[in-house]
C-alpha cells in the first residue's frame, strides 16, 4: 500500500483520519515492510467498517491483515449496542470460532524423534482430516443441541478430557448465551458427523518443538521448556458455522436497508444488536463457537489417546485455547469510562493482559496466552496479552502469517509430493490427504510469521514469549 | 489337540495391516474328533472343517508330496502324528510360514519375522518348486507389499520352475485367477516384473514380455519404453481404485505395438488393430471374462481416436460413439474413458496435466442423446432410419460444438480463497459452468462420476443473489452429503432455480480433494452479459 496515505502515528502504528462516511479513524498495526506489501483492499475494507453504525473507538487492522469478506481479515471493531450498534456476520466470517489450542506434553523432542513417523502415522490414522472426512460421533437433536449449549463443557461431560482443560478455554469452555433453536436444520444437518473432524485448508494438527524461549517468566507460567514438544490443534465449528454465516449473510444483507443501514459493500452487512436479526445470529453464532470449542476438545481426546499408546502414562495438558472469529460482549474503557461492548475479531485472537478477571487464577496475574499458527513447515508463536494491549485494539492481536500469494499461483509453484519430500528433509513430517492441498498450503505461500509476531510485539498488542518449530504436520 | 492361526493372518498382524480371514491348522486331531466337536467337513482334496460358529476353516495338520505335473498332483498325509512344523515346512514362504497358538505366542521355525523385518519373500524349502502357480503367487504378493523383494535364492527356484516347463502346464482359469487378483493390488507392475525376472512372463504372456524394448516417440511418451508405460498406466489405474475390467483393459490397450514392423517404430500407426487380435487371442487362452474382454478390445481399438477427440468431425465422433456403445451403456463408456485416461496419465509428467477429451466425449455424447430418436425414425424412410438417425445425431453434435465454444468456466485469483467463473449462451448455462468451476477447487471435475443425482431448488430476488443462493445449495449437499458433483443441468424459471447436481460420495484417493469449500460469498459477485452477449456469472468462495 502507498504509505502516503496514512497518517504515521509510531514505527508500527498507521492511522487514517475519519473521511467520507466514517465514524471513526482506522488504525493499522504493522510495521514499514508489512505495510507496504498489504493489499490495497485492507485499506478500502479497513475504512468501509469505520462507516458502520454505533462503532466505538477506531476500526482496527492487526499486522497479518489481508484481503476478507466485508471486513479485512485481521480486523478488529467494536460496537455499542445502546448507541445503534451492530453486529455483522461477514465481520466474524464463515468459520466461526476457528482457533488454536496448544497442549503441554512434557516429552522433549529428543525422546520424540525415534518415534515420530510411528506418531505421525496414528495421529493421522486416528484424527480424521480433509474433504468428506467425518468423526466417530453421530449425534441427534437433542445431543446436537446440548452440545450447542455446553461447547468444551459439554465434550468434557461425555468423557472427553476433563474440568482442567476447561480452566484453559476462553468463556471457560462454554459460551453463554448460545441458543441452539437459532441453529437452521440445514446447519445442524452438516455437522451431524462432523465433531472431532479438522476440515481442510489451513487446519492442523501439528507437534511443535519449543526452539526459543523470549520472556522466562511468562514461560514457566505456562509450563514452556525449549526442546520440548507441544501439540497445537488448529480448526473451527466446522460445517455448522459455515452454514450459519452463509444463512445469516444473506439475511442481514436483505434486511440491511430496511434498517436504514447503506453498505458500501454487501459482505458488511450487518443488523443491529437490538433487532430481532441480531439477537438471532447472537444466539447462533455463541452456539457456534461452542461447536468448534467442543470440536477441538474431542480432537484433543484422540490426540491423548494416541500418546497414551505411544508414551503411556503421559498426559497431554492444555495451556490454552484461542479463538480467531468470533463476536464477543466484553467490557472495555473507552476515554475513562466503562463500556459493554460487541467486540469482532475476525482473523483476530483475544489477548488480554495481566489482571483480567475473565483470566483463571493461574494465569491471571501474567496475562492470557495468545497461540499465533504459522504453516506447515514455518514457526508458529506463543505470546501473552499485555496490560497496554487492553487500550490499543481492546485486548486482540494477530492470529497468524496470512496468505502471500493465491492457491492458483501457489499449486504453479509447488508440487505436494516434492514439499513433502522436501520438508520431510527439514526432519519435518507431513501427513495428508491430499497433495494438491499441500501445494495450496506451502509455506512459501504465506507472509513471514516471524515479522508479523514481531510488529505485534513491538506494537504492544502482546510480547513475544515462545517460539515453536514443527516437528509434524497432520493436514486437513 | 492344539489350535494354531497360521499364514497370511498371522503375517498381516505382525505387520500391521488390516487382518480379514483366519486360517487354523489343528494339530492332534482327527476327522472323527472334529465332527464329534461338531465342525463341518468341507474339504474335498484336504481334511478341512468349518467352525460349528464362526465358519472360520480349520484344517487338520498335513504334509504333501508331489505326485503329478502341474498343481493338482499332489498326495496328502493327514494324521494326529503330523506336527505342526510339518505343516508349516510345506507352505510357500518363510512369511506365510507362522503360526499362533491359543495364548497368541508365535511359532516362528523358518525365520518368517526375520523376512518380515527383512522385507523380503523366501521359499520355507525346497519343496516350493513342487506347485508352480506359487510363482503366480508370490508376483501377486510383491504387488501388494510394494516395499518387499524375492530373495535371490527363491526367484532362482522360479527360474527354474519356468525351465522345467512345469509353469506351462498350469491351467488357464488358474493363471487368469492369479493375474485378476494381481491386478487389483496397489501396485500390479510389480507382478509383471516378478514374472518377467524369472523368465514367466515370456511364457505366460509373450505379447506383454515383448513390449519391453520397443520405443515410443519420446515427444509423448518421456518413458519411451512400451513396456514401461504399459506398467505406469497399470500403476495408475491401481491408485485410481478402478475395477478390474479397466485394469485389464489398461493392461493390453498396447499390445499390439509389440508386433509392429520396426519399420513402424516409434509412431505404430496401426497398431490399435493388431492390439485388437492380440487382446481376443490373449482373453481366449486365459479365459478372461467376456465384461473384461470387450472393454479391453474396445480400449485397444479405439484408444488413439479418443485422444484425439477434440480434433474429431462431427461424425467421426457420432461413429466412435456407435462402435463403443455409448447409447446403450452409459456405465461401461464411463469405464471406457477411464481407462483411456489412465493410458493418458501413466507418462511421466502427464500426471496432472489437463485431460479434457473424457469431458468432450461425454458431453457430445449427451448432445446427440437429446434428439429424439422416435421423431427421426417415424419421418424418415423405413428402410434408412438407421442413416437418419445418425444424421440426426451427427448435426446435433455439430450444434453443440458450435454452441461449445461460447461455453466454459475458469478461476480467478483471490488472496485467500479462490474466485469461480461460468461463462455460457444463457444464464443457465453460465450457472452450470460456475458449479464446475466450484467442483474443481476440489477436484478435477472429470473425475467426479454421476452416480447420483440430488435435485435443487432455490429463490432470490435477483440474480447476483440467485448464483450466491445456487452455489451455497450445492454446498451445503456437498458436505452433508460427502459427495462432489461433476454434472449439472439447471432450468431457470423467472427467479426460480431448478436443478439436477449428479456426482458421488467422496473418494479421497481418486479425488484427491485439494480443499473444503466454507461458502459462497458477494465478494466479486457478478451476474450479467458480455459485449457478445454471452452471459457471465462469477463470484469468491470462501475454502
Amino acid at each position: 500500500m502507498n504509505l502516503e496515505q496514512f497518517e504515521r502515528v509510531s514505527e508500527v502504528e498507521w492511522r487514517i483520519a475519519p473521511f467520507g462516511k466514517m465514524r471513526v479513524p482506522a488504525v493499522i498495526y504493522a510495521d514499514e515492510a508489512l505495510i507496504r506489501e498489504m493489499d490495497d483492499k485492507v485499506y478500502e475494507q479497513v475504512t468501509n467498517v469505520a462507516t458502520l453504525p454505533g462503532i466505538v473507538q477506531a476500526a482496527y487492522a492487526m499486522p497479518d491483515a489481508h484481503w476478507g469478506y466485508g471486513f479485512p481479515i485481521g480486523g478488529v471493531a467494536a460496537f455499542d449496542a445502546d448507541e445503534g450498534g451492530v453486529v455483522s456476520a461477514g465481520g466474524v466470517g464463515f468459520d466461526i470460532s476457528c482457533g488454536v489450542r496448544t497442549l503441554h506434553t512434557g516429552i522433549t523432542a529428543e525422546a520424540i524423534a525415534p518415534l515420530k513417523e510411528q506418531l505421525a502415522d496414528r495421529l493421522f490414522a486416528h484424527v480424521p482430516a480433509g474433504v468428506g472426512s467425518t468423526g466417530q460421533l453421530r449425534l441427534n437433536a437433542s445431543e446436537m443441541d446440548a452440545m450447542l449449549r455446553g461447547g468444551a463443557r459439554w465434550a468434557v461431560e461425555q468423557g472427553y478430557g476433563g474440568e482442567a482443560d476447561l480452566d484453559r478455554i476462553e468463556e471457560h469452555g462454554c459460551m453463554a448465551g448460545a441458543e441452539p433453536d437459532q441453529v437452521s436444520e440445514h446447519a445442524k444437518r452438516r455437522q451431524r458427523d462432523e465433531i472431532g473432524t479438522l476440515g481442510s485448508g489451513n487446519h492442523y494438527l501439528e507437534l511443535q518443538e519449543i526452539v526459543e524461549i523470549l520472556d522466562s517468566k511468562a514461560a514457566e507460567r505456562f509450563r514452556l521448556r525449549q526442546g520440548e514438544v507441544v501439540v497445537s490443534i488448529h480448526c473451527g465449528s466446522r460445517g455448522l458455522g459455515h452454514q450459519i454465516g452463509t444463512e445469516f449473510l444473506r439475511q442481514m444483507v436483505m434486511a440491511a436497508p430496511g434498517y436504514g443501514i447503506e453498505l458500501p459493500d454487501r459482505e458488511l452487512a450487518c443488523a443491529p444488536i437490538h433487532s430481532p436479526i441480531g439477537k438471532s445470529y447472537l444466539g447462533a453464532m455463541r452456539a457456534a463457537v461452542n461447536c468448534a470449542l467442543a470440536n477441538r476438545q474431542v480432537i484433543t481426546h484422540l490426540a491423548r489417546k494416541v500418546f497414551a499408546e505411544v508414551f503411556p502414562g503421559t498426559h497431554l495438558t492444555l495451556i490454552y485455547d484461542v479463538s480467531h472469529n468470533t463476536c464477543k460482549e466484553e467490557w472495555h474503557t473507552v476515554a475513562g469510562r466503562s463500556r459493554r461492548l460487541y467486540v469482532h475479531r475476525k482473523g483476530a485472537t483475544r489477548a488480554f493482559g495481566p489482571g483480567h478477571p475473565s483470566l483463571p487464577s493461574g494465569l491471571r496475574d501474567v496475562g492470557q496466552p495468545v497461540l499465533i499458527g504459522g504453516s506447515m513447515g514455518t514457526a508458529s508463536y506463543i505470546l501473552v496479552g499485555t496490560e497496554v494491549g487492553m487500550s490499543r485494539a481492546f485486548g486482540s492481536a494477530c492470529h497468524g502469517a496470512g496468505r502471500a500469494m493465491s492457491r492458483h499461483q501457489a499449486t504453479r509453484q509447488w508440487r505436494g509430493r516434492a514439499l513433502v519430500d522436501e520438508l520431510a528433509g527439514q526432519g519435518i513430517l507431513i501427513r495428508s490427504p491430499s497433495l494438491r492441498g499441500v501445494a495450496e498450503e506451502a509455506p512459501g505461500a504465506y507472509k513471514d510469521v516471524s515479522a508479523v509476531v514481531e510488529a505485534a510485539d513491538r506494537a504492544g498488542l502482546a510480547r513475544k514469549v515462545a517460539k515453536l518449530k514443527p516437528l509434524v504436520c497432520i493436514k486437513g | 489337540m492344539k489350535t494354531y492361526i497360521v499364514g497370511g493372518a498371522v503375517r498381516d498382524r505382525l505387520l500391521g495391516r488390516p487382518v480379514t480371514d483366519r486360517d487354523y491348522v489343528v494339530v492332534g486331531a482327527t476327522p472323527g474328533d472334529m465332527l464329534a466337536l461338531g465342525f463341518q467337513p468341507v474339504g474335498k482334496d484336504f481334511p478341512v472343517f468349518l467352525h460349528p460358529q464362526t465358519h472360520e476353516e480349520y484344517a487338520l495338520a498335513r504334509t504333501e508330496r508331489k505326485s503329478g505335473r502341474g498343481y493338482k498332483g499332489f498326495t496328502v498325509y493327514a494324521a494326529p502324528d503330523v506336527s505342526l512344523e510339518a505343516d508349516l515346512l510345506r507352505r510357500d514362504l518363510t512369511i506365510n510360514a507362522m503360526a499362533e497358538d491359543e495364548s497368541g505366542a508365535l511359532v516362528d521355525p523358518y525365520g518368517g519375522q526375520r523376512d518380515l523385518a527383512a522385507k523380503t519373500f523366501r521359499h520355507v524349502s525346497a519343496a516350493f518348486a513342487e506347485d508352480p502357480v506359487r510363482v503366480l503367487r508370490i508376483a501377486r504378493f510383491a504387488a501388494r507389499f510394494t516395499d518387499f523383494v524375492v530373495a535371490p535364492e527363491t526367484l532362482a527356484l522360479m527360474r527354474q520352475i519356468v525351465d522345467k516347463g512345469e509353469i506351462d502346464a498350469l491351467v488357464p482359469e488358474r493363471v487368469w485367477q492369479e493375474i485378476a487378483r494381481g491386478l487389483m493390488e496397489e501396485r500390479p507392475s510389480r507382478m509383471f516384473r516378478v514374472l518377467r525376472d524369472c523368465g514367466a512372463l515370456a511364457r505366460l504372456f509373450p505379447e506383454i514380455d515383448r513390449l519391453f524394448g520397443i520405443p515410443q516417440p519420446p515427444e509423448h511418451h518421456p518413458e519411451i519404453d512400451t513396456g514401461e508405460h504399459v506398467m505406469l498406466v497399470i500403476d495408475w489405474a491401481a491408485r485410481q481404485n478402478v475395477s478390474l475390467p479397466v485394469r485389464f483393459a489398461a493392461l493390453t490397450h498396447d499390445l499390439g505395438k509389440g508386433v509392429a514392423p520396426p519399420e513402424c517404430w516409434p509412431t505404430h500407426h496401426g497398431h490399435e488393430a493388431r492390439s485388437v487380435e492380440l487382446v481376443r487371442a490373449l482373453s481366449e487362452r486365459i479365459r478372461v471374462p467376456v465384461e473384461c474382454r470387450d472393454l479391453a478390445v474396445a480400449v485397444a481399438r479405439e484408444h488413439g481416436l479418443v485422444h484425439r477427440a477434440l480434433e474429431l468431425r462431427p461424425g467421426t465422433l457420432i461413429e466412435l460413439l456407435e462402435r463403443v456403445d455409448a447409447f446403450r451403456r452409459p456405465e461401461r463408456f464411463d469405464d471406457f474413458l477411464t481407462a483411456c485416461e489412465c493410458d493418458f496419465r501413466g507418462r511421466p509428467g502427464y500426471e496432472d496435466k489437463p485431460f479434457p477429451a473424457p469431458t468432450y466425449l461425454r458431453q457430445a455424447l449427451r448432445a446427440a442423446q437429446a434428439i429424439d430418436a422416435g421423431a427421426v425414425a417415424r419421418r424418415a424412410d423405413p428402410a434408412r432410419i438407421r442413416e437418419a438417425i445418425f444424421q440426426a445425431r451427427t448435426e446435433a453434435v455439430a450444434a453443440w460444438r458450435n454452441q461449445g465454444a461460447a461455453q466454459h468456466w475458469a478461476h480467478f485469483p483471490h488472496q485467500a480463497d479462490m474466485g469461480v467463473r461460468g461463462v455460457g449462451p444463457t444464464l443457465a448455462a453460465a450457472f452450470e459452468q460456475v458449479a464446475l468451476a466450484m467442483t474443481a477447487v476440489v477436484t478435477d471435475p472429470d473425475r467426479v462420476a454421476a452416480a447420483q443425482a440430488v435435485e435443487i431448488r432455490c429463490e432470490a430476488p435477483d440474480d447476483e443473489l440467485l448464483l450466491v443462493d445456487w452455489l451455497n445449495a450445492l454446498i451445503l449437499e456437498m458436505a452433508a452429503r460427502h459427495m462432489l458433483f461433476g454434472r449439472f443441468e439447471v432450468i431457470l424459471d423467472g427467479q426460480i432455480l431448478h436443478a439436477t447436481a449428479w456426482g458421488e460420495a467422496v473418494d479421497t484417493q481418486k479425488h484427491q480433494p485439494a480443499v473444503e469449500i466454507k461458502g459462497a460469498t458477494y465478494t466479486e459477485l457478478k451476474v450479467g452479459r458480455d459485449e457478445s452477449g454471452r452471459w457471465l456469472a462469477q463470484c469468491v468462495v470462501d475454502v
